[in-house]
C-alpha cells in the first residue's frame, strides 16, 4: 500500500474530500432538503398531470451544478406516458 | 404606613412614600426605629433609601436620625436601591464617623465578600468592600474592590483594589501571578522575576501603594 | 482612505486571531497606522497572541457603554508605534455590542487609522453579525478540510448577503507533502469550489506555535515559512503585486524521485 503510494499510482484521498464537499455544498448552497426535493417533486407531478400522463416512479429529480460555473440547478428528468390534453374529452 | 423597612441580601431598603410632609416622615421612623432598637443592635449593613420627593437635607436627616436612635453601625448609605448586584452603586453620601477613610476600622473595608471556588476566565467579582477568595483565580477573571483583595490561593487574572479612592488598599495572594494590579487609580504588572519566581517556588506576597506607585513586597 | 476588514471563518480554530495578529503586525511593518479589533466578546484572544494581555484597562464594552473614549481604550503594540489593539471585554456577552454601536465606533477610528480589522467570533450568530456589521471587505480564513470549507462556503453566503460581494481567500495550515501526495486538498482545488479570488496561502508551521507562546506574531520572525507568507498578504492587501508562494516549487530527494517514475 505504502509503496504504491510513494510510487504515485495510487489517487490520495482529496478527491474523495473534493467530491464529498461538492455535494454537501450544492445542498447547503441550494439551502434544499430531501424533504424538500420531495414536497417539490409531488407538486410538479401534479401540476404536469393536469397536462399530460407521466410516469410517477420513473420521475427523477436532483438538484446538481452546471459545469462551467457550479452554480446549483435543479434537474429532473420526467418521462412521458401518454400526452393527453386534458378537458378535450 | 409611609415609611417601609425591607430586608434584602444586599442590606436594608428604607422606602419612603412620595410627597409625604417630612415631619409625618421623622415621626414614623422615629416610632419604627425605637421599636425595633434591639433588633438592629449591634447589626454591621448596607442602607439605602428608596424615595423620589426627599431633597438632600431631608436624606441626611434621615441618615441621622438612623443613626442616633438605631444606634446603628452603618456602613454605606445611597438614596437609590438597585437591584442587580453587578451594579455598583456609588454612594451618595458616605458617613465616615470621624477617622479618616485612611483608618483601617473603616467599615467600608472591613465588610467583606467571601467566595470559595475557583475564578475562571470571565468571571467577575465586584464587591463595594473587601473579597476574600477561597481559591484561585484564572487569567480572565476580574476581582474589583473598594477595600483590600485577598487570594487565598492562586491570583492569576485581574484584581483591582481601593477602587473609589481607599489608596491603603492592598492586594495580598499566596501566588501572586495577577496579569495585571490595580490599586486605586494606579495599574502594574508584575516583574518578569517575580512571574519567574511564582513558578519556581511561590511565596505569599501583598501589592500597595506608596506614594504613586504599586510596590509588591514578600510578607513578612 | 481607510478600510474596514473584517477577518471571518465560520469555523473555529482555523487560524482567524492568529491572521489577525499577523496581518495587522504585517501592514504595520509596511508603515501603515493599524487598529486590530478583537469582536470575539467573552472569549478574547487577540491579546494574548500580540502579548499584550497585562495591559488591558478598557475594552470595546468600555467604549460602546461610553465609560471611556476610544483613545483610552487602545493599546499600542509593543514594537510598532502605529499598531493598536481594541480588546474584547471577558466578562461580558457576545451581544453587548450592536451592529450599529461597531459601525460607529469604526466611523469614528477611520479618523486615524488605514486599515481596521476585525477578529470576528467563529459561527454564524449574533456575535459575527455584529463583528461584519461594520465591514466593507471581508477576508475569508480556512484550512484545507471538508468541515472548515464547508463552513466557509456558509459564511461567504451570509457576507454576500449584506453587501460584501468579493471576500478574499487565505488558505491556512497547507501541508506541502500532503497536498503533493494528493491527500490533502490544494489552494486551487478549495479556490474551485468556494470561487472566490484568493489573498493568499499560509503553510502549516510549527514556528506559529512557538510565536504564539512568546506573545509575537511569526510575522516578525524572518525564519518563518508561515511568517513569510503573512508578509506576502498583507503587502497585498496593501495593493501591492506579490507572486503566490510556489508550494510545489521546495522539491526534496522524495518528490524528485516520484516525479521520475510518473514520467
Amino acid at each position: 500500500m505504502d509503496i504504491l503510494n510513494f510510487l504515485g499510482r495510487q489517487h490520495g484521498t482529496k478527491d474523495t474530500a473534493k467530491d464529498r464537499l461538492k455535494f454537501v455544498l450544492i445542498h447547503d448552497r441550494a439551502n434544499c432538503s430531501t424533504d424538500l426535493l420531495e414536497m417539490l417533486k409531488n407538486d410538479i407531478f401534479k401540476v404536469i398531470s393536469n397536462y399530460m400522463e407521466i410516469d410517477e416512479e420513473e420521475l427523477d429529480m436532483q438538484i446538481a451544478t452546471t459545469d462551467n460555473d457550479g452554480t446549483p440547478v435543479l434537474y429532473a428528468n420526467i418521462p412521458i406516458k401518454n400526452i393527453k390534453k386534458k378537458n378535450n374529452a | 404606613m409611609n415609611v417601609l423597612f425591607k430586608g434584602t441580601q444586599d442590606g436594608i431598603i428604607i422606602v419612603i412614600s412620595d410627597n409625604i410632609p417630612f415631619s409625618d416622615i421623622e415621626k414614623e421612623l422615629r416610632d419604627k426605629l425605637g421599636k425595633s432598637k434591639e433588633f438592629f443592635a449591634g447589626v454591621n449593613t448596607n442602607i439605602r433609601i428608596k424615595c423620589n420627593t426627599l431633597s438632600k437635607s431631608e436624606e441626611k436627616e434621615v441618615f441621622s436620625i438612623i443613626e442616633n436612635v438605631a444606634n446603628l453601625d452603618i456602613n454605606f448609605i445611597g438614596n437609590d436601591y438597585y437591584f442587580s448586584n453587578k451594579v455598583l452603586t456609588t454612594p451618595a453620601l458616605k458617613i465616615v464617623k470621624q477617622e479618616p477613610i485612611k483608618n483601617i476600622t473603616s467599615n467600608d473595608i472591613f465588610n467583606t465578600l467571601f467566595h470559595k471556588g475557583t475564578l475562571r476566565s470571565g468571571d467577575k467579582l465586584n464587591h463595594h468592600g473587601s473579597i476574600v477568595v477561597l481559591g484561585d483565580t484564572n487569567p480572565g477573571s476580574e476581582i474589583v474592590a473598594n477595600g483590600n483583595i485577598i487570594v487565598l490561593g492562586k491570583l492569576g487574572g485581574l484584581a483591582h483594589a481601593g477602587r473609589n479612592g481607599y489608596r491603603d488598599a492592598y492586594i495580598f495572594a499566596y501566588n501572586l501571578s495577577a496579569i495585571q494590579l490595580r490599586i486605586d487609580t494606579i495599574i502594574t504588572f508584575l516583574s518578569d522575576s517575580i512571574i519567574k519566581e511564582n513558578k519556581s517556588k511561590p511565596i505569599p506576597r501583598y501589592a500597595y501603594i506608596d506614594g504613586d506607585k504599586i510596590y509588591i513586597a514578600k510578607r513578612k | 482612505m481607510s478600510e474596514v476588514i473584517v477577518i471571518t471563518s465560520g469555523k473555529g480554530g482555523v487560524g482567524k486571531t492568529t491572521s489577525s495578529a499577523n496581518l495587522g503586525t504585517g501592514l504595520a511593518m509596511l508603515g501603515h497606522k493599524v487598529v486590530l479589533i478583537d469582536a470575539d466578546i467573552g472569549l478574547r484572544n487577540l491579546d494574548v497572541v500580540l502579548g499584550l494581555e497585562n495591559r488591558i484597562v478598557y475594552d470595546i464594552v468600555d467604549v460602546v457603554d461610553g465609560n471611556c473614549r476610544v483613545k483610552q481604550a487602545l493599546i499600542k503594540d509593543k514594537k510598532y508605534e502605529s499598531l493598536f489593539l481594541l480588546p474584547a471585554a471577558q466578562t461580558k456577552d457576545k451581544d453587548s455590542v450592536s451592529p450599529q454601536q461597531m459601525i460607529d465606533l469604526c466611523e469614528t477610528l477611520k479618523e486615524d487609522f488605514d486599515y481596521i480589522l476585525i477578529d470576528c467570533p467563529a459561527g454564524i450568530e449574533q456575535g459575527f453579525k455584529n463583528a461584519i456589521a461594520a465591514a466593507s471587505k471581508a477576508i475569508v480564513i480556512t484550512t484545507p478540510e471538508i468541515s472548515a470549507v464547508r463552513d466557509a462556503d456558509r459564511v461567504i453566503g451570509l457576507l454576500h448577503s449584506i453587501g460584501i460581494k468579493n471576500p478574499l481567500l487565505v488558505l491556512n495550515r497547507v501541508r506541502i507533502d500532503m497536498v503533493k501526495k494528493g491527500d490533502m486538498m490544494s489552494l486551487d482545488d478549495v479556490a474551485e469550489i468556494l470561487a472566490i479570488d484568493i489573498l493568499g496561502v499560509v503553510p502549516e508551521d510549527e514556528s506559529i506555535v512557538i510565536s504564539t507562546n512568546k506573545g509575537e506574531p511569526a510575522v516578525l520572525d524572518n525564519k518563518s515559512e508561515a511568517g513569510q507568507a503573512f508578509r506576502n498578504i498583507s503587502k497585498r492587501i496593501a495593493g501591492e503585486k506579490v507572486e503566490l508562494i510556489d508550494l510545489n516549487n521546495t522539491s526534496n530527494f522524495f518528490s524528485t524521485f516520484k516525479n521520475l517514475f510518473k514520467n
